[in-house]
């Protein structure tokens, strides 16, 4: 399907007036402001690696200090929909990374398709992390004065999930941030192609994906995967 | 000025391509997937302390090829590749000192 867009859509357009009129739109943005906005984008992400950072480290320190409590604990997550979601989440980087590959080459439709399968992918994530997160409140595995966790380890596995919620919570907002602005650029795109949205932005925009991306892949080992042998 | 020209520094770089490159990316993704794969099934298999290391070493890996060839990290100037070690210099503080006061308290 995906070589049916490059050969039967996206070559023969090259010359036609609708990619031509992109055209204007790619040279808007001048080398040396792409160059800013792009080193501004990963300042943005060196300081959104130490957030995460910190609470990675979190992580670490507690499982250290309760590492029976992490394995018990961690069983009680749905390693299927966390595994799912993975998959889900790395297919969605493919497609912004396509995305991002067709605004650099002027082809503003296949771009906007391309980010709305991003974002559909995006929201198919958060509908299974909302989902996930039903059935955790149901079991009483949220923190708090419903809590509920069986035998001697309750306390470490309390702080687990204390873990588990705080970072795939800011996880879950960071994606749908992303959602807002991968749609936002898609619908600039599908209406004024390239002269009203930048291929300079979407290459952001892209980076961004992509980090939120990289933040889930540490995610699922640390909080799906403790102890399942 | 043409309209590749015009691109901008990393672009420039690049050979101009009139078409996707879904090979590539499709490539990308198996390695993904199989990765992913490879990280769960290993789980279920019981490796002591070797479990933790392996699927540590397996999400690296994806943040690698997700860093290289999505981000295009190697690709891009030198402040880009700067910002993005400093980031991970600075993690690697928080982390070792941190945790350098964790053990030191022996708990």
């Amino acid at each position: 399907m995906t070589t049916a867009i490059a050969s039967a859509e996206a070559r023969p357009r090259a010359e036609t007036p609708a990619a031509a009129a992109d055209k204007p739109g790619l040279a808007a943005t001048p080398p040396l402001r792409r160059r800013e906005m792009a080193f501004g984008m990963w300042v943005f992400l060196t300081t959104e690696t130490l957030f995460f950072g910190v609470l990675f480290f979190a992580y670490a320190a507690m499982r250290f200090a309760h590492p029976a409590a992490f394995a018990a604990a961690s069983r009680h997550t749905d390693v299927a929909m966390g595994t799912l979601n993975t998959a889900v989440l790395l297919t969605s980087s493919v497609t912004m990374a396509l995305a991002v590959e067709a605004a650099e080459i002027g082809r503003a439709r296949i771009a906007a398709r391309l980010m709305t399968a991003t974002l559909a992918l995006g929201i198919v994530f958060l509908a299974i992390k909302g989902y996930a997160y039903h059935r955790e409140y149901t079991e009483h595995l949220f923190p708090g004065a419903a809590f509920h966790f069986a035998g001697p380890l309750a306390g470490g596995a309390e702080t687990f999930f204390w873990i588990y919620f705080v970072t795939t919570g800011f996880h879950a907002l960071h994606l749908a941030i992303g959602v807002g602005v991968v749609g936002f650029m898609a619908w600039r795109l599908a209406r004024g192609g390239l002269a009203a949205q930048s291929a300079a932005s979407i290459v952001n925009a892209g980076l961004y994906w992509h980090f939120v991306d990289i933040v889930w892949i540490f995610l699922y080992p640390a909080l799906y995967l403790v102890s399942r042998s | 000025m043409s309209a590749t020209a015009s691109l901008g520094a990393r672009s420039a770089k690049v050979k101009p391509m009139r078409s996707l490159p879904l090979r590539s990316h499709l490539m990308v993704w198996l390695a993904l997937m199989a990765l992913l794969a490879l990280t769960a099934g290993s789980s279920f298999v019981p490796l002591g302390t070797f479990n933790v290391v392996v699927n540590f070493t397996i999400a690296a890996i994806k943040a690698a090829l997700v860093l290289v060839f999505f981000m295009h990290v190697a690709r891009g100037e030198a402040a880009v590749r700067i910002a993005a070690a400093a980031g991970l210099l600075w993690l690697g503080f928080l982390f070792a000192l941190s945790f350098v006061d964790i053990l030191a308290r022996g708990h």
